[in-house]
């Protein structure tokens, strides 16, 4: 075999193997000079990426109908009954190489921007370590083929993520968060443990493609089985931070640094990959399609649905009473893994109620939407924490009460900042409208009420964001900011994220065929394509986001024509350039008067009040709450399951 | 300044209170509403001066209310007209040569700007057919300054 | 906080060898009993514990400690690297092959009279890297967990971080 056909077959290992190496390695490293250890930082996060893309093409190449199976340790002809209950497979099909794209992508992004970003911290041996170790996790998460090995890359994220979030020791806040995540994460890997502990017992192997042939193999259901799911889709789901197990969410993502929150968005990303692969994969893969089983995923497709809105709707309307930047946007986060359980909950709620005419109209759309929404939350949602990042790095402080003015001379990062907030608003002919539209469509035909609640939410998200740019950007400059533009390594980790968002806006189709498709079939089989040529195609509509561009194009020639026919120098000086206050001066001590923040939407908050009260008394802040909702949403989605 | 041509069509007006006994303003809501409706020439009540074209003032202009009504004229943007209703403010009417009066509107606008234009209605409290009248009138008066400072 | 009587002292002295032979023999024996890498290392690292406890503030070479902790993970995954040479990401390329330090061969049974004599079929010597990356992680494991008992120690000794 030559030198690129063995790389190919050995990438899946070398992809989680290459970060790892470069852990280990960095404290020697740091020890020599301080720019080896960045240079090797970086290294290790480009040769993994390279890899990752290689590898991701070859996957994607055919369409994503061969999946690679890869064996830990190797042998030659492994089948299922020699030895297979000890040996560790990875197992990379389309879904996978997608989440890895991601990951990939993310980190790229995330170790430029870091480079400047904790320049003046002590302790960036540790920090770099960490990150590629946990970079490494995330590979682990998705390319494994075996769910001990998914916890243990389950725990290892859980570390690496909790020593980060503590990076800023002189905080006592950043313990409290990472001490919060990791009392959370903990708890629920046991909970994972203990649901491993009773698949093994049951069946006696831990390979997951020898539990999805066997669990239903002869047609019924165990109670044991249904429990394990249980346990395993809210574990999941607490590592997605869906809503009633978010709660150590937020904390942890505003303590850790910038660039490490938007790597913790694909952390919690893996989460949801799991997620998807218990449901899909390891439940509903029995090719007899046994009624027993189908009216599991049924019931599992309605749980998803139902945490999906709980968390679109909770994130949003927590966010926008937000102060603290980096908690409104954590909440965000929240609110759009709710989208995409939204998706792939009705993708499989259609899929298993045996409609197969359903399924290709519109329950593959909902797949696809929210699959895609996956690879778009990753990217804005990191370009608008690295912004967030910026605007704390030049602030100085998180408060949005306190911030004011920066607009003025950090304009390319108020561009990534809207760019960012028009995508996670999902305004057209952003990639973040086109990932909803699938949505909205699909799940507006599976039940109206739910799309509606999907479309308030994005207005909410699009509120939250104005407040958040009015607060930063704009209004005048506080004296005490520093000024000038952050420093360039912090824009060029940017610009790789936000030109991968302009290229997902105009090409949305290119990006359906070629990566999400793949992705799509692995999970679900093969269908008919969404995107053809330039146009997405949903079961009810189309959008073409070039045609919108042209459109918009020609109305901004056309603005730009009629404002040089106006007037010109009608703007008189003195107090036509103040704001109008009722008449009152603009001024008060030198210090121009400003409306903070929070005060912008107090009418819709003050009318809102019985649903804020409860909300704020149900986030205590003590962590026993938090592990009592988590167990208390275990315990009922098992009755759920056990029962329905 | 220079009003243009277009300036006679619908008149987005914006309210000012300087101190008036209300008297006059009652009024001013009686004429936009539909018995004598002037909002039938497209003459809209704004919220902000930002939108608006004509001030209409009522009321004498006291201490408090100086720097505001300044600064109020001032962030209208041009072209603008100021409508004074009522004799508080060509005369300083019942309010005349009190304490906390800095004088009828008409002399301390010029104070603030000298050119501006200005249209009297006269009356304690003002008869809305007076408005409308003022109105008209001010139309005619304005086709004349039209193109002219 | 006061010193510990001589006789901890000398205890701990004393007991250094056994601990540390029980250790090593539960890291080397790691393919056949209970044990390994990690279990050994931490038995060790128990050991170093107690040091701590007995003889106080005293100073830790915290250099030293780091790159055996770093050179242990690195030889472990370069052993994982090295697999690839002959094929597969963590193949045990020497186990079993007759390479001189850790591939002993394994020898089938024997039959004497009719009567199948199995032999001792795993040796000690003989599971190659397996022997090599529970010896790395071990002496990492060691480093580890001295460098984290001595930073938790020392702070609750003199109140300062880094001891001292």
């Amino acid at each position: 075999m030559s030198f690129y056909d063995s790389l190919i077959e050995n990438a899946p290992a070398i992809i989680i193997a290459i970060p790892l190496l470069f852990a280990f390695a960095t404290p020697l490293i740091s020890k020599l000079s301080k720019v080896l250890r960045n240079a090797w930082a970086i290294m290790g996060v480009l040769f993994s990426g390279a890899l990752m893309y290689v590898l991701a093409w070859e996957v994607f190449r055919d369409g994503g109908s061969v999946a690679r199976t890869y064996v830990f340790g190797g042998a030659e002809g492994t089948s299922f009954d020699v030895l297979s209950n000890i040996r560790i497979t990875f197992y990379v099909d389309g879904m996978a190489a997608f989440m890895g794209l991601i990951m990939a992508t993310v980190a790229l992004g995330a170790v430029i921007y870091s480079l400047s970003f904790v320049k003046k911290y002590t302790g960036q041996d540790k920090y770099y370590t960490l990150l590629l170790l946990m970079l490494a996790a995330n590979f682990g998460m998705v390319f494994t083929g075996d769910i001990f090995n998914l916890f243990v890359w389950f725990e290892v994220s859980s570390v690496a993520i909790c020593g980060l979030v503590a990076f800023r020791t002189n905080r006592g806040e950043s313990f409290e968060g990472a001490a919060k995540y990791l009392i959370y994460s903990t708890i629920a890997g046991l909970l994972l443990l203990f649901a491993i502990g009773i698949l093994y017992g049951q069946y006696g192997h831990l390979n997951l493609e020898y539990l999805s042939a066997a669990i239903g193999a002869d047609g019924t259901i165990l109670i044991v089985d249904k429990i394990v799911l249980g346990i395993l889709i809210t574990v999941f789901a607490l590592k997605a931070g869906a809503v009633p197990m978010h709660m150590a969410t937020p904390d942890a993502y505003s303590e850790a640094p910038a660039p490490i929150t938007a790597m913790m968005v694909t952390a919690s990303q893996a989460g949801l990959y799991a997620v998807f692969r218990t449901g899909w994969t390891l439940y509903g893969g029995n090719i007899s399609r046994a009624a027993a089983e189908l009216d599991l995923i049924h019931a599992v497709g309605y749980v998803l649905v139902i945490l999906g809105l709980l968390s679109m709707f909770v994130g949003v309307t927590l966010a926008l009473v937000q102060k603290d930047i980096k908690r409104l946007m954590a909440y965000h986060a929240i609110s759009q893994t709710g989208y995409m359980l939204l998706g792939v909950g009705v993708g499989l709620a259609v899929y298993a109620s045996g409609d197969n005419t359903d399924f290709s109209l519109y329950g593959r759309t909902a797949l696809a939407g929210g699959i895609f929404h996956i690879f778009n939350h990753a990217l804005y949602k990191g370009l608008l924490f690295l912004t967030a990042g910026a605007i704390i790095y030049k602030a100085g402080t998180r408060d949005l009460n306190k911030m004011g003015g920066l607009g003025r001379d950090m304009k390319m990062t108020a561009l990534f900042f809207i760019i960012g907030a028009l995508a996670i608003a999902g305004i057209p002919p952003s990639n973040g409208f086109a990932s909803k539209f699938l949505i909205y469509e699909s799940v507006f035909h599976f039940n109206p009420v739910i799309g509606a609640i999907a479309m308030l939410v994005s207005l909410l998200t699009l509120a939250s964001f104005v407040k958040v740019f009015y607060a930063a950007f704009m209004g005048p400059k506080n004296s005490e900011m520093k000024t000038g533009e952050v420093p360039r390594s912090m824009l060029i980790g940017m610009s790789v994220l936000a030109g991968m968002i302009l290229v997902f806006s105009f090409l949305p189709s290119l990006v359906l065929s070629e990566i999400v498709d793949p992705a799509v079939t692995a999970l679900a089989g093969p269908g008919p394509e969404i995107g053809t040529n330039l146009t997405l195609f949903s079961g009810q509509g189309s959008w073409n986001a070039l045609v919108l561009l042209g459109v918009l194009s020609i109305v901004l020639i056309l603005g730009i024509l009629i404002r040089s026919w106006g007037q010109k120098g009608t703007v008189p000086n003195g107090e036509g350039k103040k704001p109008y206050l009722f008449g009152n001066p603009t001024e008060v001590n030198g210090n121009p008067i400003v409306v903070p923040a929070s005060n912008v939407y107090w009418g819709f908050v003050k009318a809102l009040q019985k649903y804020y009260r409860p909300m704020e008394k149900m986030h205590s802040g003590l962590i026993n709450e938090y592990v009592f909702w988590f167990v208390a949403t275990a315990g009922m989605v098992m009755l759920a399951l056990a029962f329905l | 300044m220079k009003l243009t041509k277009h300036f006679d069509k619908s008149l987005w007006v914006f309210h000012v209170n300087a101190a008036s006994c209300n008297g006059c303003d009652i009024e001013i809501v009686a004429a936009l509403t539909p018995r004598y409706d002037v909002e039938r020439f497209g003459i809209k009540l704004v919220g902000t001066p930002r939108h608006a074209d004509v001030l209409l003032v009522t009321g004498p202009v006291n201490t408090q209310m100086a720097d505001r009504v300044r600064r109020i004229y001032e962030q209208t943007p041009g072209p603008k007209a100021v409508l004074i209703c009522g004799n508080c403010g060509s005369t300083s009417g019942v309010y005349y040569d009190s304490y906390c009066i800095q004088g009828p509107f008409d002399e301390f606008i010029k104070k603030v700007d000298p050119n501006a234009i200005i249209v009297y209605v006269p009356g304690c409290p003002v008869r809305p057919e007076a408005i409308i009248m003022g109105v008209v009138e001010a139309w005619k008066a304005l086709e004349k300054l039209r193109g002219e400072a | 906080m006061e010193e510990m009587s001589p006789i901890v002292k000398t205890i701990t002295k004393i007991a250094f060898a056994p601990i540390f032979l029980f250790g090593s023999y539960i890291i080397l024996h790691g393919h056949l009993t209970p044990g390994g890498g990690f279990q050994g290392g931490a038995i060790i690292g128990t050991l170093m514990a107690l040091y701590l406890i007995a003889f106080g503030a005293v100073k830790w070479r915290k250099k030293l400690l780091s790159i055996i902790e770093s050179m242990g993970l690195l030889v472990f995954i370069g052993t994982a690297f090295l697999g690839l040479t002959s094929g597969y990401f963590f193949f045990n390329f020497i186990g079993g092959t007759g390479f001189p330090l850790f591939g002993e061969k394994l020898q089938t049974g024997e039959l004497i009279d009719g009567v199948f004599f199995p032999s001792n079929n795993a040796p000690l010597l003989s599971s190659g890297t397996i022997a090599v990356m529970n010896i790395s992680v071990g002496l990492e494991v060691i480093a580890g967990l001295t460098l984290i008992i001595v930073a938790m120690g020392l702070f609750a000794f003199t109140g300062k971080e880094g001891g001292e």
